[in-house]
């Protein structure tokens, strides 16, 4: 591999003092004089009819400037797929986090007192609490087209074939829950009237140009008086990905002219933000005696709530890596996206592969264990290699790391002492056990156009801006981008500056999203900096008269490789500036995709990542907790950027997936979100989080800036399996659900006769 | 919506001033110490609007004493400062166990005994091991002191044995002999900073013979309030201990509780657990007693 000065080196993030002595300024801390606050009221029933609503009371209330409904929305339907969600609801509530109305107020106490003295009056409907019965269609509808918002079926080969020649058939079913992001920093943000006019938005998100489109859309507003900036975000996991106070906030300053600030407690946050979509996965697994699979017919159902949001893209990712990363030749898959009034379902880190991962992840292992097989050598024979065709008949062109990841799972000690530790017991009632997972997913946004601009500036002192709308929302984007420019432009990396996610000033690098910010945006930054040696280069040839082809760039210099003779980056910046070239250049980049396949919206990817991942578990058989003791992450990497960052993102995913797999229960009854807080709905704390090794398996993606590829999801999708796993080698209870919560692992093992302590 | 611009804060330095406030105002205040529950609970709204009498700053009530044969715990002392207290360490050690498991460092450094005490969740986790060592709780006023078993403070859910006009000051809990061992166990649904589904505190006096001259159990998180497990305790007082005899009678505890379903679990959930947990207290003290060659 190619060595690089700044690549590839563990710099501290150019963000991190900032950050750590509390200068850095996250939506929540903007403030300014004259600034209302605005809150929303929300829905009291998960599914009802609004007959009325009335704000004359609230209108009274001291403080209060404006209440604002649904008949303010010029247009009150929005949504990326499908337009049915609305700003303020009109003619029904859908869930529990709905908002019918929005205060603005001089203090957030007047604003919060206004609310509740609106008077709404409803006329509650059935409420649509489970996927199956919302399918049936027999009962009520959550939208008038249907509750089923989405179904397709893919197929491949012939699975019934396959099925009566195979040596072992595994079917069960899997269910997984509806995942809470909990970022630190709630929804937040500030507007107000720019100095040229312009409502201006500094809030979270996830793609400034994206919230901007929606703002105008949905309140009939010009381009260009709108302007959407995001600083940097206090966490996002796709949470951030839809819509959340950008529209009320652009509202109250448009109507009011005054600027306001929204910041939504934790318990509204948790119940109005959207969530992971919960899954009902089928799956019908089949392989021959040697292990290898020869078919999987898969059912996928897909709780997407009161709205689709991103939910169609979703489905289409839980589709195309239900069958992980394995060739296999004969699929069936049916799926559906359908609508209830549990939450409302959209994008969190994974993106519809941690459900369906669980699932063939399960189902390999059962397999393996049914022929006697190592689940690692089980893998092995099936997984994808770099140039082979995917079960969508698709040639795998990109890097390719997971044969390599499994390999090298296999020689790791942990592995290699599995049976010991699990004969190991220091106490009668507890079992220990550790298990493998693989696991795969597409980054880009698949078949789906996608392209991204990145601007440089070179300034008279010879430093470069880059100007990107790429968003910091703590993964390191931002500085890892800088340590590429670095290299590319050939300077020390503190003569680059970035100035991010501003659409007043930084051109559209489309949204942070599907782990494919880093290519994007590094792609988009070569052509741009190639651009920008291109001009370096003539101002170097009007100085000396030596023609470009002797020129190369070296350290803040352009140099003569003939004569020696140099010109530093501010000398070419005059000279630029003198000569009217302009110091600026913009690189587009077009992310190479596919063709859908029949049925799909994006699918296949052409890019994918890769992990694997080993858990050492330790199950108290009396109380049913499980203590994940150790975690070994092996990630298909690409070329890492800086392996501390790399490192810090791949361990905070595993600890989401730790999340996933035994803690995070969002109970959900009714309709009715009963866990609305961080000390009901429990995410891991420092004492669940276990050791853990990330050992980065550095392939180089050739079309990646520098080699580099995805990796900001992909440590969280082999966590839940790889404990599921672990915990049948320790107890030989397989577990069909996630979240693993104490009671329903205890429940099992008492099921199955495996709770005595012996 | 409370705000705190219209509730009055009384912050006296002495506990003579802060009892003649309560006996002014009575009813009219409630007492905040570390505030890690009740800010909550008035965010809530769960709290009826009254002003604030701030205890946090009387440090004369934050102290822990050896006395004559008890150790006495001065109602504001954090968490931290009893979970590391070498005193409660080596006489009351069940009580620093739990005292380091009642939340986060934060929490641990900000609340105080007393409070979670008066504040009298039925999972706290400080009032099992508090009932089993026999604790008495001094209550003072301007009027004069009043020394309460702890098990008759608790009268009901959340409902106490203290006047108005009373501060909670002092917990006096007893010296763990040579012949005492005893066990806090928690069972909460994360390893950290989780509140307990069933919790419990084991305290036993051995005999010369290998059995229990005495045995104290009490369980939190199971009943409107903490609750005594006597049907254990008399099945285990005086009985050849082995391992189908401790789960014999650590099956008998369902006698003794009354729990219920909520978010944290169901009633069946937490009557096993409870079995299940008072089996593993009585296992590790009987298998400390084997190992240590007895």
């Amino acid at each position: 591999m190619q060595q690089f000065r700044w690549v590839g080196r563990p710099i501290p993030r150019l963000d991190a003092l900032d950050k750590a002595v509390g200068k850095t300024k996250y939506p929540s801390d903007y403030y300014m004089d004259n600034m209302l606050w605005g809150k929303v009221l929300r829905s009291k029933y998960p599914h009802a009819k609004i007959l009325s609503i009335d704000v004359s009371k609230a209108l009274k209330h001291p403080g209060v400037v404006a209440v604002f409904t649904h008949k303010d929305i010029p247009n009150n339907r929005f949504g990326l797929f499908h337009k049915d969600r609305p700003v303020l609801c009109d003619d029904k509530v859908r869930y529990i986090g709905d908002p019918v109305a929005l205060v603005a107020a001089e203090t957030p106490e007047a604003a919060e007192d206004a609310a509740n003295l609106i008077d709404v009056r409803y006329e509650p409907l059935p409420v649509v609490d489970d996927v199956f019965k919302a399918v049936e269609g027999d009962g009520a509808k959550v939208h008038e087209r249907g509750n089923v918002a989405r179904q397709t079926r893919i197929t491949f080969g012939d699975v019934e074939e396959a099925f009566d020649n195979a040596e072992v058939i595994v079917e069960n079913t899997y269910r997984t829950g509806a995942q809470i992001h909990a970022y630190l920093e709630t929804e937040a943000g500030l507007s107000y009237i720019d100095e040229k006019g312009r409502i201006t938005i500094v809030s979270c998100g996830q793609s400034p140009y994206r919230d901007k489109k929606e703002i105008c859309e949905t309140l009939a507003l010009p381009e260009e008086k709108v302007r959407v900036i995001i600083p940097p975000v206090g966490g996002a996991f796709g949470g951030k990905d839809d819509i959340s106070v950008q529209i009320f906030l652009a509202l109250i300053t448009l109507k009011t002219g005054r600027p306001a600030k929204m910041f939504l407690s934790r318990e509204e946050s948790t119940i109005s933000s959207t969530k992971r979509h919960m899954a009902y996965i089928t799956m019908k697994t089949a392989a021959d005696k040697n292990g290898k699979l020869l078919a999987n017919q898969t059912e996928i159902i897909l709780d997407t709530g009161a709205y689709e949001g991103l939910g169609p893209a979703v489905l289409d990712v839980a589709i195309e890596n239900c069958n992980g990363p394995y060739k296999i030749p004969n699929i069936d898959i049916k799926a559906k996206l359908v609508y209830t009034n549990n939450y409302f379902a959209s994008a969190f880190r994974g993106f519809g592969a941690p459900q369906v991962m669980f699932a063939i992840e399960s189902q390999v292992d059962a397999i393996a264990e049914k022929l006697g097989l190592d689940p690692i050598e089980i893998r092995l024979r099936n997984v994808v290699r770099r140039g082979d065709y995917g079960v969508f008949r698709n040639k795998i062109e990109g890097s390719v790391g997971i044969a390599d990841a499994l390999e090298k799972a296999r020689m790791h000690e942990l592995w290699l002492r599995r049976d010991d530790i699990r004969k190991t017991r220091h106490r009668p009632w507890i079992r220990q056990g550790v298990g493998v997972a693989a696991a795969v997913k597409g980054y880009t946004i698949g078949a789906l156009p996608d392209k991204g601009v990145v601007g440089i500036e070179l300034t008279t002192d010879g430093r470069f801006i880059i100007k990107l709308s790429s968003t910091e929302i703590g993964q390191g984007v931002v500085a890892a981008i800088a340590q590429i420019a670095a290299d590319m432009l050939s300077c020390h990396l503190k003569n680059i500056e970035i100035k991010a996610a501003d659409t007043s000033q930084t051109p559209d690098t489309s949204v942070t999203s599907a782990s494919r910010q880093l290519y994007l945006a590094g792609n988009a930054l070569r052509k741009a900096s190639e651009e920008m040696i291109k001009k370096l280069i003539t101002a170097f040839s009007i100085a000396t008269g030596e023609p470009a082809y002797n020129a190369s760039v070296s350290d803040g210099y352009v140099v003569s490789t003939s004569t020696g003779r140099r010109l530093s980056y501010s000398e070419a910046a005059r000279i630029l500036e003198e000569k009217g070239i302009g110091r600026e250049a913009f690189g587009e980049y077009e992310v190479p995709r596919t063709t859908p396949i029949p049925g799909t919206l994006e699918i296949p990817h052409l890019f994918y990542m890769y992990a694997a991942a080993i858990a050492h578990v330790e199950v108290n058989i009396l109380t049913g907790v499980v203590k994940v003791k150790k975690l070994v992450l092996l990630p298909d990497a690409g070329r890492v950027i800086n392996p501390q960052t790399f490192t810090g993102q791949v361990e905070g995913a595993a600890a989401q997936g730790i999340g996933y797999a035994v803690l995070e229960d969002a109970k959900i009854e009714q309709g009715i979100l009963r866990t609305i807080n961080l000390s009901t709905y429990l995410i891991p704390s420092i004492k669940d989080a276990p050791a853990m090794e990330v050992i980065p398996i550095e392939t180089t993606e050739d079309t990646g800036p520098l080699g580099a590829k995805g990796v900001g999801e992909i440590g969280i999708i082999p966590v839940a399996p790889a404990v599921a796993n672990a915990i049948k080698h320790a107890t030989g209870v397989r577990v069909l659900e996630v979240p693993i919560t104490p009671e329903r692992l205890y429940r099992r093992l008492k099921e199955a006769g495996q709770n005595t302590p012996r | 919506m409370t705000r705190l611009h219209d509730i009055e804060v009384y912050s006296p330095k002495t506990l003579e001033e802060a009892l003649e406030i309560l006996r002014r105002e009575g009813d009219r205040v409630k007492v905040i110490a570390g505030g890690t529950d009740l800010i909550i609970q008035m965010k809530d709204g769960i709290m009826p609007r009254k002003n604030l009498l701030n205890i946090y700053s009387i440090d004369e009530l934050r102290y822990i004493r050896m006395g004559n044969d008890s150790i006495r715990i001065g109602a504001l002392t954090s968490f931290t400062d009893i979970a590391s207290s070498a005193l409660i360490r080596n006489y009351a050690r069940i009580l620093a166990d739990a005292a380091n498991t009642i939340g986060s460092i934060q929490i641990m450094n900000k609340a105080s005994i007393g409070g979670n005490l008066v504040n009298a969740s039925p999972a706290a986790d400080s009032i099992p091991p508090l009932y089993v060592l026999d604790a008495v709780l001094v209550l003072r006023s301007v009027e004069g002191v009043r020394e309460v078993p702890i098990q008759s403070f608790y009268r009901g859910y959340k409902k106490l044995d203290i006047r108005s006009d009373e501060l909670l000051t002092e917990v006096r809990v007893r010296r763990m002999a040579e012949d005492e061992d005893g066990i806090f166990l928690k069972h909460g649904l994360r390893l950290g900073d989780a509140i307990s589904v069933v919790n419990a505190a084991l305290l036993v006096k051995w005999d010369g013979d290998d059995r229990f001259k005495d045995v104290k159990i009490a369980l939190g998180a199971v009943a409107p309030t903490v609750v005594r497990a006597r049907s254990c305790e008399e099945a285990l007082t005086g009985k050849e201990l082995n391992d189908s005899t401790i789960w014999d009678a650590a099956s008998k505890v369902v006698n003794d509780i009354s729990p219920i379903d909520d978010v944290r679990g169901t009633a069946e959930y937490r009557r096993e657990m409870s079995v299940n947990l008072l089996y593993i207290g009585l296992w590790e003290i009987i298998n400390k007693r084997n190992q240590a060659g007895w």
